[in-house]
């Protein structure tokens, strides 16, 4: 039971990471970026490949920090032609794309059995021990990331941000280059979401496609509506509240008689549903956006 | 070069030419129902409506349930599916969509992909994740060449090109058609100028779940039906309206028989001759990829459409 | 000096601007008047970048500008404002006003996550030269309101405040007083004339000819997309081609007499 509390509470610091990046993107730029499980992917299998090939796990994270940035770069560049929900369209297929490869190159990537027995920073730590460590490490990062996302959202880069998601127009007649904006808040939020990927890698030690399902980006999306989209707190709170759901819908077996086989899609179904009472009924989150004050008085 | 043995060839053109053109067609006919759905109401609701493609699944399992489950046989069970997965389209439109939009754009492209999740994950939960078959009873093929054709596949293709027809039909010569065409255009000038916006808005609606269902039958009749067929669909159909211009019908079809064409050449090309090396064929499972890459491509580079028949709303 | 020669834009087969011919000198406050839809707000949006003309070159101190991005043109000190100004919902009065500064350190993510203090010291500097600009614009008791529940009014007001908060050379302005209220339009009037002085040129869309009269020394009169005029103010009402442009018919009539738009 205690091994179990701990693994909710480490998957949700991972999902936290997921969620600030993506807020970074969704919440504070506008960019709904479907393909958000792209930047968890390049992590994750940057993390399993070195491990594969007998590298430190650092070196892992430190590939996927810096392949996922310029991926980020890349797909934010895009944003220069199209409209949002082109944009939106076209991170899925890039996601997807990205998928595809994993599945069919089997011998860089494992194939569709993916990459096990991945050796993390404390895989000769066992038991309770073992467990503490990687909570406190996740929660460290998840701390930092909130950091780093808060401090980005609230200083003049933020702002900037905040500004061309309302009024990309006025945003443009005061200098600012949106197209480098996107691309820059794209290759900043990307890392965060890679070191994630890596992290969650070394924890459960083993990545498989399925984990760059489609479904993993809704996820994330819906812990953001939750939480309050634009809000880092909220972002934070939703990965909090969508990880309970899941770990909660384990029990729910016990008091109804669902059949194995369907306890995953029950668990989704809920998650759906939630996703959608929030959307039609109080889409601004648990905690809305404010306004920023600034201190006058420095 | 010589042709020293023409008899060879013609059947070693027509062993390859049959399959991918039998292929094609039922692709074609597949994508484009689903396709064309879409390209009319996007410029009604105003936003990427991901959901579209589930109301392939949705129709399809309806059309098991009538069929087997209520024993309504094969033909009358898929149009009762097909109806009733044009009234959940309805139902979704007035219900969920309209609210969602108007609170912003983004909020309804998030809510369908919410509903797109709910609508698998519901199937999975009901109907369990292996994939179902219609009760058709087993025909032997129709032998064309060295390939064979399902007495299923030239019903789908037929059909098709009736369904297309009829459409083509109603919206060049009715008032009716008249009018959606005006609503697709642009919404504010229709209502504008007298015509009952909602009213055409929902009947459009119905029509395009109500097609789209069509195409999942059509797939369950071909081959079967499963969760993923909702979600195999979605690049690929994005990728057909927009090169077709969004708003177009024929612009749809055409897409997506350059697809269905690609779909089905590109994996049998020999790259390795091509580059005068060894044999290099692009695995079957990296199909889904022509989707993906076209519907980068187009939205990169021509997003008003290949064929300047739609245009994009603003 | 801000030279336009030819500039011609059409929007499918509508000819919007057709051999506009523009200068304006350094310090200068110059009018653009012209009847609705004559294609004012479409020739300062080729003037400021956001849209490339068809035809004809736009210079500003010998560098062209007519294939420049909008922001690359607001960057050379060149800032425009919106016929109408929108302002962001989620974003206190303050914050608005900063986003017009330029930070180099804040706007930097990497370099303004580890420059604590730098970025705070450069923000200090731009938040006092904010304050200083509402107090200006007499919007010191709305600092920490949402920008964009202002009123139309005000919203004109901050517009003017955030495209000032880099003290640009070249202030290109959409109907500065539309929607305001009579005292407070001549407030703007003086304010913009206090903005001239400090040496910062103006060009300025009105209706308001009373306004126009006030404030320019040159003013051009646009009609159908073509400067029908360029003269003095009180000249206006003497030209023929001024007067049909605005009532249709060749009468005599005085348009010049301060009549504010409705
Ligand atoms: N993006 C566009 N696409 C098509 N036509 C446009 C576009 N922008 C402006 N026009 C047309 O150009 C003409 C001139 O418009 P413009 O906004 O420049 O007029 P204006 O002089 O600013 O009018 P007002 O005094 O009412 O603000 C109008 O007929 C308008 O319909
Ligand atoms: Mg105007």
């Amino acid at each position: 039971m205690l091994d179990f509390a701990l693994y909710v509470a480490t998957i949700a610091a991972v999902y936290a990471l997921f969620a600030l990046s993506l807020n970074l993107q969704a919440g504070v730029t506008g960019l709904l970026n479907f393909g958000h499980v792209a930047f968890f992917g390049v992590g994750a299998y940057s993390s399993g490949i070195v491990a594969l090939h007998g590298g430190h796990w650092l070196l892992g994270v430190l590939v996927g920090v810096v392949v996922s940035s310029l991926l980020g770069a890349v797909i934010g560049r895009l944003g220069r032609t199209l409209a949002a929900d082109y944009w939106a369209i076209v991170t899925l297929a890039v996601a997807e794309c990205l998928r595809l490869v994993v599945v069919n190159e089997g011998d860089l990537t494992g194939g569709p059995q993916g990459i096990s027995g991945i050796a993390g920073p404390f895989s000769s730590v066992s038991g309770l021990a073992g467990s503490l460590s990687w909570l406190v490490l996740c929660v460290v990062l998840a701390a930092l990331a909130y950091l780093v996302a808060e401090t980005l959202t609230g200083m003049q880069f933020g702002r900037v941000l905040r500004l061309l998601r309302e009024e990309p127009m006025l945003a443009a007649s005061l200098g600012h280059n949106i197209t480098a904006e996107k691309t820059r808040v794209l290759a900043v939020a990307a890392p965060i979401a890679a070191v994630g990927g890596s992290v969650y890698t070394l924890y459960i030690s083993y990545i498989g496609p399925n984990q760059l399902l489609p479904i993993e980006t809704f996820l994330v999306f819906t812990m953001l509506i939750i939480g309050g989209i634009g809000n880092n707190r909220g972002a934070v709170f939703g990965a909090l509240v969508i990880q309970l759901i899941y770990a909660g819908s384990r029990f729910l077996k016990d008091i109804f008689p669902i059949p194995d086989q369907s306890a995953s899609s029950v668990r989704l179904l809920i998650v759906g549903l939630v996703l959608t009472a929030f959307l039609m009924t109080r889409p601004e989150g648990l905690f809305a956006e404010k306004l920023r004050r600034i201190d006058v008085h420095q | 070069m010589g042709d020293q043995n023409p008899d060879h060839s013609r059947t070693e053109a027509g062993r390859v030419l049959v399959p991918i053109l039998i292929d094609t067609l039922v692709r074609t006919s597949q994508l484009s129902l689903v396709a064309v759905g879409l390209s009319m109401t996007w410029g009604i609701v105003r936003f990427a409506n991901v959901a579209h493609v589930q109301y392939a699944p949705v129709g399809a399992y309806f059309a098991l349930v009538a069929a087997s489950g209520l024993g309504l046989g094969v033909v009358a069970g898929s149009l009762v599916g097909i109806v009733a997965a044009g009234v959940v389209g309805v139902l979704l439109h007035l219900f969920f969509f309209r609210r969602l939009s108007s609170f912003s754009s983004a909020t309804a492209l998030i809510g369908s992909l919410a509903l797109s999740i709910v609508i698998t994950a519901s199937i999975q939960a009901i109907a369990g994740p292996r994939p179902e078959r219609l009760p058709l009873p087993s025909a032997p093929g129709i032998p064309i060449g060295d390939a064979f054709v399902t007495r299923a596949q030239v019903y789908v293709v037929v059909l098709t090109a009736v369904i297309f027809v009829a459409l083509f039909l109603v919206l060049s010569f009715t008032n009716l058609g008249r009018a959606i065409r005006c609503v697709a255009a642009n919404p504010d000038l229709a209502s504008s100028s007298g015509i009952d916006v909602r009213r055409i808005s929902t009947a459009v609606v119905f029509a395009a779940a109500a097609l789209a269902a069509t195409g999942g039958v059509f797939i369950a009749v071909d081959t079967s039906m499963s969760l993923e067929m909702g979600s195999t669909l979605l690049l690929a159909v994005f990728a057909a309206v927009t090169m077709g211009g969004i708003g177009s019908v024929g612009g749809s079809l055409l897409a997506a028989a350059i697809l269905a064409l690609a779909e089905s050449t590109v994996l049998r090309i020999d790259f390795g001759a091509v580059f005068g090396s060894h044999p290099l064929l692009i695995p079957i499972s990296y199909r889904p990829a022509v989707g993906f890459v076209a519907v980068i491509l187009v939205m990169l580079f021509r997003p008003q459409g290949l064929f300047g028949l739609g245009g994009r709303r603003a | 000096m801000f030279i336009s020669r030819g500039v011609g834009k059409s929007f499918g087969s509508v000819q919007v601007l057709r051999d506009v011919e523009l200068e304006i000198e350094p310090g200068e406050i110059v009018g653009l008047v012209g009847p609705n839809g004559s294609g004012k707000t479409t020739l300062l949006n080729c003037l400021s970048g956001f849209l490339n003309p068809d035809a004809g070159t736009i210079e500003y101190d010998g560098t062209r500008l007519d294939r420049l991005a909008d922001w690359q043109v607001s960057r050379m000190g060149i800032r425009r404002t919106f016929q109408t100004a929108s302002q962001p919902m989620k974003m206190s009065v303050l914050e608005a006003m900063l986003c017009g500064a330029a930070l180099p350190i804040g706007s930097a993510p990497v370099r303004g996550l580890f420059r604590r203090k730098a970025r705070a010291a450069e923000q200090a500097a731009a938040v006092g030269k904010a304050l200083e600009l509402l107090d200006f614009l007499s919007l010191s008791h709305m600092t920490e309101e949402p920008a964009g529940r202002l009123s139309g009014g005000q919203k004109k007001l901050l517009s003017l405040g955030v495209a000032l908060m880099t003290d640009p050379k070249v202030l290109l302005l959409d109907e500065p007083t539309a929607g305001v209220n009579p005292t407070l339009r001549l407030t703007i009037a003086d304010r913009l004339k206090d903005i001239n002085a400090n040496g910062t040129t103006l060009l300025v869309i009105e209706h308001d000819m009373g306004f126009i009269g006030r404030m320019c020394e040159r003013v051009y009169v646009l009609d159908k997309g073509s400067v029908i005029a360029a003269c003095r103010p009180d000249e206006l009402k003497d030209n023929p081609r001024v007067v049909e442009a605005y009532l249709g018919a060749p009468r005599p009539v005085h348009v010049a007499t301060g009549v504010s738009r409705p």
